[in-house]
């Protein structure tokens, strides 16, 4: 199958405080075809959200820019494309969903006016045709008694229906890619189940792709077909899930893995990566997990390791692999 | 469902009933309520004209038919008293609206789109506030002539910095709120986003903003009509009767004169204020009354 979308080599920078350009994330690359879910994992602060945004270009053009990079959408740079036709481009054929679903929704106009308002901006249809469209999508993210509530306010919903609500927002003018940033993080677990499944289904009937970004490493491997592991605005290693999980290689990845507590052993004390995520402003040189990896080399000082291929479609950033996979 | 579909027209009535509750505020708006009707009513239906002059009997004190007595040029003191109140009424709304169209678009430019806009709007906003505005009005009437539409303009133009800086510090809380960036990501044009998403948040304080500077239009008008650098004799306005008035026999001989429009504009804007008060506390959806 074709990639749907392709992002190579992006980096974007913000300003600091005292007028420096730091860059978020650095040199990312990975691809996504069509009908598949990538899953984006990481800790808080490792550039996941930032990449999101970078794709749909909303990085706020006075805190931040993308320095550098594509961003290819069938085959089509959309950081060459000009404001005007990036907005027909967001939720016509990218559309994104938030973490906060409590706050996603604007608060001073009913569901069904926030619905509608996307759907006669991108498809060109009557009030009443739009409306009933509206109607149809509620239905399909299962919210019970739609026309009910397309009268009703944000502040009338509860968290797992205003979910369902900016779903069937997102879905409704069918894109192609659909990015979820953290889709779930914020409801209760049930209801979290509830969400991705029905992302799963609706991705079925509408073939469409997804990017989830989350670090929840259960819902990862209920939901994606390939990982990207992001560490301090990086992506350092990328595979398909059976890989990532069966074959981890980064020295962070392990960490992630093992971390995960396990039900079937008892044990006192959860295994954790030790240290924290290094900030923008003051990075380490050399490997960025240098400092808090096990098994540091001489050269992880000096240099960044460059991303090599360890197998079918299996790569990763790290000095270990280097000799094993030759160059790159 | 009965108690929830209560709930979403429950905001604005919620404002009606803690307005209803502010008493200064309420009594405020009758007496408003009461002045506006008299000085727009009062003079069509019983046929005033504020330039008819009574021959011989200038300065006469008040009677039966001259409540407030006669002026220098035996015209009623009364009638020119309500229409003083018109005048001033008028260059206090409209120069408010003018405020009102010049500042809130530049606040929300400012606020919404930052980076230069923001710097060169907000520095202008600075300049305008630390600049005595009475000098730079007096500098602009002379410039143009004084009349009562001049004034207006120019109190109008005076009065955006107030609006700008409003609009800009709600637009700034709005804009880094989640829904303005799920918009965005919708793909929702800026100026639907700007209409939807940013002005619904700062109708409030521009609400009461416009209260306020009402009122000290008002005051401004009086002042340079008072200075006469405002509306020019024979159209009355507040201002240019207490000008009439400042002669020493009149001030100690004949208080009719000018304790009245005194009183009138005191009322005004105090009123205006008191109500924007409560209107503040009312559109407060913190405060609980």
């Amino acid at each position: 199958m074709s990639k749907l979308l392709e992002v190579k080599n992006l980096q974007t920078c913000f300003y600091s405080k005292d007028k420096r350009i730091v860059s978020a994330i650095n040199d990312v690359n990975f691809s996504i075809k069509k009908g598949e879910t990538l899953g984006i994992v990481g800790e808080s602060g490792c550039g996941k959200s930032v990449t999101a945004l970078s794709i749909l270009q909303l990085i706020q053009p006075h805190s931040g820019m993308i320095t550098q990079g594509e961003i290819l959408l069938n085959g089509q740079d959309l950081l060459k494309l000009n404001e005007k036709k990036m907005q027909q481009i967001r939720g016509n054929q990218i559309s994104m969903i938030f973490q906060e679903p409590m706050t996603s929704l604007n608060p001073s106009f009913t569901i069904g006016y926030q619905l509608i308002s996307p759907i006669r901006l991108h498809r060109r249809c009557s009030r009443k045709d739009a409306y009933d469209y509206a109607v149809s999508m509620l239905h399909m993210v299962g919210i019970a008694s739609p026309e009910q509530r397309m009268k009703e306010y944000p502040h009338q919903l509860s968290g797992g229906m205003r979910q369902r609500v900016m779903i069937a927002m997102a879905l409704s003018c069918e894109p192609e890619l659909l990015i979820a940033d953290e889709p779930t993080t914020a409801l209760d677990v049930t209801i979290q189940a509830q969400i991705l499944e029905l992302m799963k289904q609706l991705q079925r009937k509408l073939q469409m792709s997804i990017i989830l970004i989350t670090h929840d490493m259960g819902v990862v491997m209920g939901m994606c077909d390939n990982i990207a592991i992001m560490y301090a605005g990086n992506v350092i290693e990328f595979a398909d899930k059976y890989q990532i999980f069966n074959y981890p290689k980064h020295p962070y990845t392990k960490g992630l893995l093992s971390s995960i507590p396990s039900l079937d052993r008892d044990v006192d004390v959860l295994n954790t990566i030790p240290g924290i995520v290094p900030s923008i402003s003051n990075m380490p040189s050399g490997c960025k997990f240098g400092p808090r990896c096990q098994h540091t080399l001489p050269i992880c000082k000096q240099l960044q390791p460059k991303s090599i291929q360890v197998g079918n479609d299996h790569s990763v950033s790290c000095w270990l692999y280097e000799q094993e996979g030759g160059e790159s | 469902m009965k108690s929830v579909e209560n709930k979403h027209s429950s905001y604005y009535s919620d404002v009606f009933r803690k307005f209803r509750r502010h008493k200064i505020a309420m009594f405020c708006l009758g007496i408003m309520t009461f002045i506006i009707i008299a000085v727009l009513f009062i003079p069509p239906l019983l046929g005033l004209d504020p330039s008819k002059a009574t021959l011989g009997k200038s300065f006469q004190e008040p009677d039966g038919i001259f409540i407030l007595g006669l002026d220098r040029l035996g015209r009623d003191n009364f009638v020119r008293l309500l229409y003083g109140g018109r005048t001033s009424l008028l260059v206090g709304l409209v120069s408010t609206f003018i405020s009102i169209i010049i500042g809130v678009p530049l606040g929300l430019c400012a606020g919404y789109f930052r980076g230069p806009f923001e710097v060169i709007i907000m520095r202008m906003v600075d300049i305008f506030m630390v600049f005595p505005s009475m000098i730079l009005i007096l500098v602009f009437v002379s410039i143009i002539g004084p009349s009562i539409w001049s004034v207006t303009i120019i109190i109008g133009i005076m009065g955006w910095p107030n609006f700008a800086r409003i609009v800009y510090g709600s637009v700034l809380s709005v804009t880094s709120k989640e829904y303005v960036e799920s918009a965005h990501a919708i793909g929702a044009s800026h100026f639907r986003i700007i209409k939807d998403y940013i002005l619904p948040n700062a109708i409030s304080p521009i609400l009461v903003t416009t209260t306020y500077r009402t009122a000290s239009a008002i005051l401004e008008e009086a002042s340079l009509s008072y200075l006469g650098m405002g509306v020019q004799p024979p159209t009355a306005s507040l201002g240019n009767i207490l000008n009439d008035a400042q002669s020493i026999t009149t001030l100690t001989m004949r208080p009719w004169f000018w304790i009245p429009p005194g009183l009138l504009l005191m009322f005004i804007v105090l009123s205006i204020n008191f109500i924007g008060d409560g209107l503040r506390d009312a559109l407060d959806p913190k405060m609980k009354v």
